[in-house]
């Protein structure tokens, strides 16, 4: 999120609300569109009139409050039309390479409907009321990458402005949010009349969208080791060049101490009830107070500090902190994010068993420790036959095992590691032939063998497997923010808020909000 | 229809994995005939026909055995190919060319990494490897990429069908606990 503000604010992207056509019921369409330097790129709204029994944020829900696509260019009517016909069926859409991306959100029951009233009777709603959902609207999914017929990734990724990961993603997300202002006024318009009023801009500054996630998200950092080590190191090599760089610089200094004094005005808007998080939230307040008369003179200086004095709350928030301070670095390194994954997937068979074995005992050590008894293979990743949705199953209760996912990599290297201590084969080519179903998992090996930071270093399928942790991991990425666990697997975030919209973005005001 | 290379790269997979195949040679059967299509074959049934006897595990583990090694893959000596297992074959030698960066001469046309000179073929049960050769790097340098892959119908169906034994049957205690949320989701 950060960066593509950053992008368009500095590049002078303009903004266009080209059609706002939406009925007294909240029905009807839309097209906002952000013209940059070489192309412009357009989000195709479809509002829904959903009775509140159909409102779901399960990927099983088949209907929505809003729908959207983000489509590369300026649709005509006639394109409209045609994707009228599609996108509110989502899962069911076929789409074009014309589309990249597909998304949904529903209302905040709680909010949305005060806010109306208010608005509607000439009042300004709560500024507290706001803060506590901090969303109007909340995604369900936003799908990209080639998904039901949308432009692949590759056909893309050649583009400056969407060459970081999920930049499209974010930029539907973006433009989302000003539609979903612009409905509320308009519904509150529809019932108050000319009593009503539009939501003032900095209340609406307020608000982000919130997103609502699964276990869906989960598997994608298996499945992805080398991108995922573009990221993390990505954050490690701008972080070292930031402790690299001697004394603090003055303004970088006050711009993380300003995080600092920020964060504390905020945590009490980070509200969650799961125990876990309620914690994690305890610990990180203690740490702001840490923070907030700490002195160091470089940045090396307070990442030791941090090192020994905070939680990992405080010491992860910190190094943001740190990022924040330095965006040159940062953006910079968020350049090195992205990663052909079509390359190196041969896997090099010359290897020797012995060189193979190596190879597990230097990065899979970890997964070698283990006994993989049944607590450690407790849980099984499969999806389902329904609703095509990734599920954890519990191995010794429910019958999903002949369906698993190849998502256990830790167990999967030890019994490849067991395998090739049994085998007389004169390479891994020969083992690989005799032994097939290890193919997936020597593939794996090599990539994480230049891909250090590839690999979760833990059990994913352990009965103490918390998959929120991993969906905070890649959440992070996208700069989400107020992390609200439901579960151990299921979780709200919030995207944006305090941003300027789309119509109030410049170079003065894209950095600087979150 | 056509389809973006994502979405049939996973149903390939998918397919060939609900076809009995190991995970990973089930990516080897998708990645060798998404080669065919990035070349800009439209699939047709050679897509999975192979898939639906259950037949081809030992030359997909054959000919993933020679690409391990960077070497070419051949066609058995012994039994010829069928004119759909030719095409998987083909799909292989391509990898093998785009891997090694080479031209492979066969005996009725010549293949580049990139696949675009590729005539269009019918379908042929005998195919062999003549010669290869370094790539000149002049070799259709502004030719874009394809982005969208063609593919009858009827296959996309197939292979769908062959996907689906992948996924477990649900019960309601897996819709309730197993995505971890409950069904009414209202804030």
């Amino acid at each position: 999120m950060r960066q593509l503000l950053r992008r368009l604010g500095r590049e002078s992207w303009r903004y266009e609300r080209r059609v706002f056509d939406i009925d007294a019921q909240g029905v009807g369409r839309a097209v906002y569109t952000l013209h940059g330097p070489e192309r412009s790129y357009s989000l195709v709204a479809f509002a829904h009139d959903l009775p509140p029994e159909m409102r779901s944020d399960r990927v099983i829900a088949q209907a929505w409050d809003a729908t959207f696509t983000l489509y590369d260019g300026v649709p005509d009517e006639t394109e409209v039309d045609r994707l009228e016909q599609q996108v509110p069926g989502q899962e069911t859409a076929r789409l074009t390479e014309h589309e990249l991306c597909l998304a949904r959100a529903n209302r905040s029951v709680r909010l949305w409907d005060y806010v109306v009233e208010e608005l509607s009777l000439g009042r300004q709603p709560s500024a507290s009321e706001l803060a506590n959902v901090g969303y109007l609207m909340r995604t369900t999914a936003v799908y990209g990458s080639g998904k039901f017929g949308m432009r692949d990734r590759f056909g893309i990724a050649d583009r400056a402005e969407l060459q970081a990961p999920f930049q499209a993603e974010m930029m539907t997300v973006f433009l989302i949010r000003t539609f979903v202002r612009d409905l509320l006024n308009h519904s509150a318009a529809v019932k108050g009349g000319a009593s009503s009023v539009t939501l003032a801009p900095e209340l609406a500054r307020l608000l982000g969208i919130g997103n609502s996630t699964g276990l869906g998200m989960a598997p994608f950092l298996v499945n992805h080791p080398r991108l995922i080590d573009r990221w993390i190191s990505a954050r490690e090599s701008a972080l070292a060049e930031i402790t690299a760089s001697g004394l603090f610089q003055t303004q970088s200094l006050a711009v993380a101490r300003q995080k600092v004094l920020k964060a504390i005005e905020n945590l009490p808007r980070w509200r969650s009830t799961h125990p876990y998080q309620v914690e994690r939230v305890a610990s990180l307040k203690s740490d702001l107070e840490s923070l907030s008369h700490a002195d160091w003179d470089s940045p090396s200086e307070s990442i030791d500090w941090a090192e020994q004095h905070l939680s990992s709350e405080g010491k992860e928030f910190w190094a943001t902190c740190l990022l924040e301070a330095y965006p040159q670095i940062a953006d910079r390194w968020a350049e090195q994010m992205s990663i052909d994954e079509s390359r190196g997937f041969e896997i090099d068979g010359r290897w020797t068993l012995t060189q193979t074995q190596a190879a597990i005992a230097e990065h899979f050590g970890w997964a070698l420790q283990r006994v993989w008894d049944d607590a450690d293979t407790a849980r099984v990743w499969y999806v389902s036959q329904e609703k095509l949705e990734p599920r954890l199953g519990e191995r010794a209760e429910e019958p999903v095992e002949p369906f698993e996912q190849p998502l256990a990599p830790g167990r999967d290297m030890a019994r490849f590691a067991q395998a090739l201590g049994g085998s007389s084969a004169v390479n891994l080519a020969g083992f690989l032939r005799a032994f097939p179903e290890f193919r997936h998992t020597a593939r794996r090996l090599q990539w994480v063998c230049s891909s250090p930071y590839g690999e979760i270093h833990d059990n994913t399928i352990s009965a103490e497997l918390k998959p929120i942790d991993m969906l905070r991991l890649k959440l992070s990425f996208f700069g989400a923010t107020y992390f609200d666990p439901r579960s151990d697997r299921w979780l709200r975030i919030c995207m944006y808020p305090y941003a300027p919209y789309a119509d109030e973005l410049n170079a003065e005001n894209c950095d600087g909000w979150a | 229809m056509l389809v973006s290379f994502n979405e049939l790269e996973a149903r390939l997979k998918k397919a060939a994995r609900g076809s009995g195949l190991p995970w990973g040679v089930a990516e080897e059967y998708a990645k060798s005939v998404l080669w065919l299509a990035h070349a800009g074959f439209e699939l047709q049934g050679w897509a999975v026909d192979e898939l639906e006897t259950s037949g081809i595990e030992q030359s997909l583990l054959d000919w993933a055995y020679a690409l391990d090694l960077t070497e070419a893959p051949q066609q058995s000596s012994s039994t010829p190919l069928t004119a759909s297992q030719t095409m998987l074959w083909l799909g292989f030698v391509g990898r093998y060319a785009k891997a090694k960066g080479v031209i492979v001469d066969l005996d009725q046309f010549t293949l580049d990494p990139s696949g675009v000179s590729i005539p269009e073929l019918p379908l042929m049960e005998s195919l062999q490897i003549i010669s290869e050769h370094k790539v000149n790097n002049s070799l259709n340098p502004s030719e874009p990429p394809r982005l969208r892959a063609e593919i009858e119908d009827d296959v996309w169906q197939r292979l769908g069908v062959l996907e689906f034994k992948t996924y477990a049957p649900d019960t309601e205690a897996s819709r309730l606990k197993g995505a971890g949320a409950g069904l009414s989701d209202n804030d």
